[in-house]
């Protein structure tokens, strides 16, 4: 959890005045505070910015009267732009409640509602009239000094990063009013596409629309075999199944917990109608190896990349290393929207065709129902926000990379094993996940000492009872196996190294 | 009514506080007395690139002016001279 805090104007001037500064160090020492603790981000009220320029211009003004107007702009424009530096800027929002005994203090309230943050401020008026809306500088600070336990995947901390963005992008939708297939759409395939390297990009609803509408692109249908993996998140096998289709499960690799390629050949037969492996916990399968297979049997290959987009398999993105390619938005994925959201990648155009089409209905003119389709459709609005945060999806995957080797590193000392990687393909770390003995004892002492914990997935999908009439899981000891030994350890781009450092020393 | 008086002169301002400082009890109320510096030599841009923080630290900062009435002047002038 991050602690916001939006500063009221009179702690901001304490911090650029040397006598203010003399008189009021719990502002500075704030500021400070804000500046270096990694969970903490301060604002200021976008509205309180002409002030801050009118009050330091009237005191340059009567203090260096040999100033000419342009060089007191000037030092202004110095000025704001080092606050805007420090601090983000929070909005002031249409339900302003105005508070006519002080208007701009009205504003400010306003403006920390918005981001839920307390302003803080040495105003007596405010201290005492918003009890629940305000922080006095001295409990502003203890409360930065307050330990704060990691979070599992720190979605606000990247909200707080991207805000500026995000909001431009879902005020825009929100004006435009086209809700659905609104121009966010198409510019975030086109994006993608470029991003992925695919000829074609087609959005869908979510990851498991994604999958579905693959499955139903290729034509598979009742008493077709699909050959995919035992261990992934239930969508993977879910969508053979809606289609009346069987989903035959080939064991997973000790090490990868990723489909045993060696193992798919065999598991081959005349109703075999496609392979579609999940990169899983963010690291691609050995997708050269079953493009091989694939292609001596003409079967067309779906890759599961829900948790992987963003990774490289040989120098390629995950997401186009065969006939097609699914992925997920949810908002724990390493590119997730707020919502539910997914896409499909192909290069082959039919396909492409196939996939528009049934993703509305099946319509390939209006009201033109030339197929049987979903409503499969991804809002304008979550397109918006993956737009806004593929802006910086670079950055966090290279965050990711950096902070999954140094937990490799730190459980390679310990001697604790983990999911390995393989040389000729990164992994973007949707999990970090490594393999324990007496699992949820670990897990009840982690939650103790403030570090969660997750299982993916404590139960191999041809276990689970909607499932275990289809297969045998005897033939998949691997997955068996491994269902009982992993555990997930909290994984984001914001994670400190004094947090890895403080998570990997609670696992020993 | 208020009156705001801008005079250069030390010696001068001084003889006029001294004189506004005898209607004091006659309800004559003097809300504010900026001692303005002596105007120095100007200042090229570079230096103001340069030292811009120096001199935004070492102006004199009242924390009481945004709430007063002296702020409310200041700005009404302000405004009404951008929206005139």
């Amino acid at each position: 959890m991050s602690v916001k805090l939006l500063l009221d104007l009179n702690i901001i001037f304490d911090c650029y005045n040397h006598e203010r500064q003399a008189l009021f160090p719990e502002s500075v020492q704030l500021q400070e505070l804000l500046a270096t603790i990694n969970n903490a981000q301060g604002y200021i009220s976008s509205s309180a910015l002409d002030n801050l320029s009118f009050i330091k211009y009237q005191e340059l003004k009567q203090a260096h009267p040999e100033l000419a107007r342009n060089q007191i702009n000037k030092i202004i424009e110095l000025f704001i732009t080092e606050i805007l530096e420090q601090f983000k800027l929070a909005k002031t929002p249409s339900y302003i409640k105005i508070d006519f005994e002080d208007i701009e203090d009205s504003q400010m309230l306003a403006s920390a509602q918005a981001i839920d943050a307390k302003l803080v401020t040495r105003d007596k008026r405010l201290l005492t009239k918003y009890k629940n809306e305000t922080l006095s500088t001295t409990d502003a600070i203890k409360l930065l000094n307050t330990p704060v336990a990691p979070a599992f995947v720190d979605l606000q901390k990247q909200y707080i990063h991207l805000q500026d963005k995000i909001e431009q992008r879902t005020d825009a939708v929100l004006n435009h009013g086209k809700y659905i297939m609104g121009p966010e759409v198409k510019e975030l395939e086109r994006q993608l596409e470029g991003f992925a390297g695919a000829k074609y990009c087609i959005t869908t609803a979510s990851g498991t629309e994604a999958l579905l509408i693959s499955l139903m692109a290729l034509g598979i249908q009742a008493g077709d075999e699909v050959i995919t993996t035992p261990f992934t998140f239930i969508a993977t096998a879910e969508v053979i199944v809606r289609l009346a289709a069987k989903p035959v499960f080939v064991d997973v690799e000790a090490d990868t917990c990723n489909i045993d390629v060696s193992k798919i050949e065999t598991a081959i037969t005349e109703k075999t109608k496609a392979i579609m492996p999940a990169s899983l916990y963010g690291q691609p399968a050995d997708m050269d190896e079953i493009n091989v297979i694939a292609e001596k049997y003409n079967l067309p290959v779906i890759e599961d990349a829900c948790q992987s987009f963003g990774s490289e398999y040989k120098n390629k993105k995950s997401g186009n290393l065969s006939t097609i390619g699914c992925i997920s938005f949810f908002p724990s994925k390493p590119l997730g929207c707020y919502g539910d959201g997914g896409a499909i990648f192909t290069s082959n155009e039919s396909i492409a065709q196939a996939c528009k089409e049934i993703r509305v209905h099946g319509q390939s003119k209006r009201y033109v129902h030339t197929r049987v389709g979903v409503g499969g459709r991804m809002d304008t609005l979550q397109c918006a926000i993956v737009l806004a945060k593929l802006e910086r999806f670079g950055w966090e995957v290279e965050q990711r990379i950096k902070i999954g080797n140094e937990y490799n590193k730190l459980m390679d000392e310990a001697g604790i094993k983990r999911i390995q990687q393989r040389p000729d393909r990164t992994s973007v770390f949707a999990q970090y996940t490594i393999f324990v003995d007496q699992r949820e004892n670990i897990q009840q002492k982690l939650k103790g000492l403030g570090v969660p914990a997750a299982v993916h997935y404590p139960v191999p999908l041809n276990k689970q009872p909607a499932y275990e009439n289809m297969s045998n899981s005897d033939e998949t000891p691997e997955a068996n196996q491994v269902a009982e030994k992993v555990m997930s350890l909290p994984m984001h781009p914001f994670l400190s190294d004094e947090k890895i450092n403080f998570i990997a020393k609670k696992v020993l | 009514m208020q009156i705001k008086l801008d005079i250069p002169n030390k010696q001068v301002a001084e003889h006029v506080l001294w004189l506004l400082q005898r209607f004091e009890k006659d309800g004559v109320v003097i809300e504010q007395k900026n001692n303005t510096p002596e105007k120095g030599p100007p200042l090229s841009d570079a230096y103001i690139t340069k030292n811009w923080k120096k001199l935004l630290m070492s102006s004199k900062s009242d924390s009481t002016y945004p709430k007063s009435e002296q702020y409310k002047v200041d700005k009404g002038q302000y405004l009404a001279e951008k929206y005139k």
